[in-house]
């Protein structure tokens, strides 16, 4: 999203407009974005290893809680 | 045909016209309530409950009649002949036309809907009303006025009619009683689970009177009325299910839509994090559009539970049937599974953002992370709140997602790993080193949550999304203003805060090594070149200089050294800042990201225990003005400090942060034009 400012002696705000969909083009988690001074680019952090279309697989682990034992031994 | 003889007298009978002893009362509704729930299974409505087709045995126990009679039988409009009919019964079977009695009827019924055994159900609550008031719960002088009342107005309030009353009871009251079908409870099964607890805290007479739940004691106290005795629930994003059969890992992939049909009506897949199972795993809750939703894990209709103010930053379902849900810098609410209103337990504080929420076993403590809020959640804290004292202990410093084992460690996330640490429950205190247990889980999309894609039964199962490997780091790339992203040639790392030169082309970033070091480079975008600029963090440059955060002894110290690499670093102007010592840490401060270019500079910290923002604000409001020359200024309170310079525009913050960008607000202070971004003011 972006909007106008006027920033004369009375500051003014225009409506809020779409640019484009985040989600649609980075299907990997990412940061938020920090914004050039110019306004005309974001700078935005990249996960190093996405490969093919970015989907998440799921895994699910039973009895977990034996190999957790065994990496972090209760004390 | 054999048929059950029975003798004792109708439910209308025994009551004799007043109502009946609570004990009692509830004795009858749980058996009513099991004896629906056994007709429902086998496809049978009822569709005319009320309490001359309940029958009393004579050792106290109640008898349905009647089950299936409208279904089957075409009645002329009136009372049947033979029967202990009370109020007027409207019959009809063809669509459009309305069968039942009045004053227990369904409002779907009455507007000549198909009904289903959820109008069972508006007719058991309209019978227990008048079980435990005497009083019927729609009444009027006539037909059209009872059916109006029924469509269109609530029953007394239960703390008119007797504020002795639990205010549980008012709780499934309200439910069962709900206009919307959707809003009732869906089947009498659980409805007679509901009333059996309610049974059983009459009997040990643990319940809250209805007329002292609401103003009449203190919401702190309702609170942790409402909390104590909740245990460990379920996560943030995907609550993993106890599976007690060992089994190896199984790779799945997350289909929010699948084949669940309610899920694909109600939602787009994007709308549903975070998401979690109730503790039965017969239903699942997650976010849609401002509105935590519950639906049937097997697939059907979604039913609103709570209302939200602020995206959720975690959601826990509890054995006691309460839901947590963290709405960041909004505090932490409490919510009934079966809906209703919500309990603020965590109240919101400006200067504070939660995350995941918990409770620890017991119920005394609640677990989650915090952070300030001008610090991502890499910088989380995890702290216990005692719910009734309100005593706060940090756990362990940086963290998001905690969750109590009982293998009896704390898990937690941080880095985009799973990691863990031997954890005593009793003295809240970690006993063993954290160690990394699962590398590469991802993050939530939405970064402002700081919740992991991933979760932990209290059992020990996992349920986690692969994403990112932390030795992975990221890659650098921008978009452009048509969405269009181009990577940088930079080596991937793990960066995180960063801060654009005033000309664009260059900017400062953060990099974390894989001994936790910080590390500060200044990278090229244009020319593709990179330079270390020394040991630091949080950089913010301006002008000609980056300023940044390194450490010194015990702690850190505000540096900043010229952007072109010329010189050596050196202290900060802002030199008080850095007089902080104990018990101030400066752990996390974080620049202020100002509107507008120029010197602006604003750095805050916060305490050891607690941002105290707040206080910080009080302490800055109790002084004249902004400084109108420029000349830094610190505000120190007991246990937080913060400083600015300024050019020719000044900074101070707000005494709360504004919802939204979308709330900036223009004014005047002082004669002069201010405006306000988020929690920061400016004046020219």
């Amino acid at each position: 999203m972006r909007l106008s400012l006027g920033t004369g002696p009375i500051l003014t705000f225009g409506e809020p407009v779409d640019l484009f969909s985040v989600s649609q083009r980075a299907p990997y988690p990412f940061s938020e974005l920090a914004i050039a001074p110019s306004g005309n680019e974001f700078l935005f952090l990249k996960p190093a290893d996405v490969q093919g279309d970015g989907q998440l697989r799921v895994h699910v682990i039973t009895n977990w809680g034996q190999e957790l034992t065994r990496l972090a031994p209760a004390q | 045909m054999v048929q059950e003889h029975l003798v004792g007298e109708t439910l209308r009978d025994a009551m004799r016209g007043d109502r009946m002893p609570l004990g009692e009362a509830l004795g009858l509704a749980v058996e009513i309530a099991e004896a629906l729930a056994v007709a429902h299974a086998a496809g049978i409505v009822h569709r005319d409950l009320k309490p001359e087709n309940i029958f009393v045995t004579e050792d106290g126990h109640a008898k349905v009649l009647d089950f299936g009679l409208a279904k089957l039988t075409e009645p002329t409009i009136g009372s049947s002949p033979g029967t202990a009919t009370m109020s007027p019964t409207v019959v009809g079977t063809m669509t459009g036309q309305i069968m039942g009695t009045a004053g227990y009827m369904a409002p779907e019924q009455v507007s000549g809907e198909a009904v289903d055994h959820r109008a069972d159900l508006f007719a058991f609550g309209c019978l227990l009303y008048e079980l435990s008031t005497g009083n019927r719960a729609f009444h009027g002088s006539d037909v059209v006025e009872t059916l109006y009342r029924v469509t269109k107005e609530e029953p007394e309030e239960l703390a008119s009619a007797d504020g002795t009353l639990p205010a549980e009871l008012d709780r499934v009251l309200q439910k069962v009683l709900a206009k919307d079908r959707r809003q009732r409870y869906q089947d009498a099964a659980d409805l007679a689970v509901d009333l059996r607890a309610l049974r059983r805290s009459v009997e040990n007479g643990t319940t809250v009177p209805v007329g002292q739940s609401g103003s009449g004691v203190a919401p702190a106290l309702v609170a942790v009325v409402a909390v104590v005795g909740a245990l460990l629930g379920a996560a943030a994003v995907w609550s993993a299910r106890p599976v007690p059969v060992p089994s190896p890992m199984t790779h799945l992939w997350f289909d929010p839509a699948g084949s669940n049909e309610g899920l694909s009506d109600l939602l787009q897949p994007v709308a549903i994090s975070p998401a979690v199972f109730s503790p039965d795993e017969e239903w699942i809750a997650f976010v849609s559009h401002s509105e935590i939703v519950k639906l049937p894990a097997s697939g059907g209709v979604g039913q609103p539970l709570a209302k939200l103010s602020a995206p959720v930053t975690g959601l826990s379902w509890n054995d006691d049937g309460t839901l947590l849900a963290a709405q960041g810098s909004q505090g932490i609410l409490r919510f009934d599974e079966s809906g209703g209103e919500s309990t603020l337990v965590v109240p919101a504080d400006p200067g504070l953002r939660v995350q995941g929420p918990s409770l620890l076993p017991g119920g005394e403590w609640m677990m989650f992370a915090w952070g300030a809020q001008v610090v991502d959640w890499g910088e989380a804290d995890i702290v216990a709140q005692h719910i009734v004292s309100g005593e706060e202990r940090v756990l362990h410093r940086g963290g998001t997602e905690p969750r109590w084992i009982d293998t009896g460690h704390l898990v937690f996330v941080r880095n985009e790993a799973l990691v863990a640490a031997s954890f005593d429950v009793e003295d809240l205190r970690v006993t063993g080193p954290v160690v990394v247990v699962r590398q590469g889980v991802a993050m939530a999309p939405d970064t402002a949550a700081g919740h992991p894609m991933a979760d932990v039964s209290r059992s020990g199962s996992l349920v986690f999304a692969d994403g990112p490997l932390s030795g992975s780091g990221f890659l650098l790339a921008t978009y452009d203003l048509d969405g269009n992203v181009s990577d940088l040639p930079f080596e991937a790392r793990q960066y995180r805060n960063r801060s654009h030169a005033p000309s664009g082309d260059r900017f400062a970033i953060e990099e974390t090594d894989a001994s936790g070091t910080w590390h500060l480079w200044v990278m090229d975008a244009v020319r593709g070149t990179e330079r270390r600029l020394g040991e630091g963090r949080s950089p913010l440059w301006d002008g000609d200089w980056i300023y940044y955060l390194s450490p010194l002894e015990g702690g850190e110290a505000l540096f900043r050294r010229r952007a072109d690499g010329v010189g050596e670093p050196e202290r900060s102007p802002i030199r008080t800042v850095l007089a902080t010592s104990r018990p101030m840490v400066p752990r996390s401060p974080s620049p202020i990201r100002t509107i507008g270019v120029g010197t602006s500079l604003c750095w805050m910290y916060r305490a050891a225990t607690r941002p105290i923002w707040s206080r910080w604000l009080r302490t800055r409001q109790t002084r004249n003005s902004p400084p109108a020359d420029g000349t830094p200024r610190t505000f120190p309170t007991k246990r937080a400090r913060g400083a600015c310079t300024f050019s020719t525009w000044e900074a101070w913050p707000r005494r709360r942060p504004l919802a939204s960008p979308r709330s900036m607000r223009t004014g005047t202070h002082q004669g002069r034009t201010c405006m306000s971004f988020d929690w920061l003011v400016k004046c020219s």
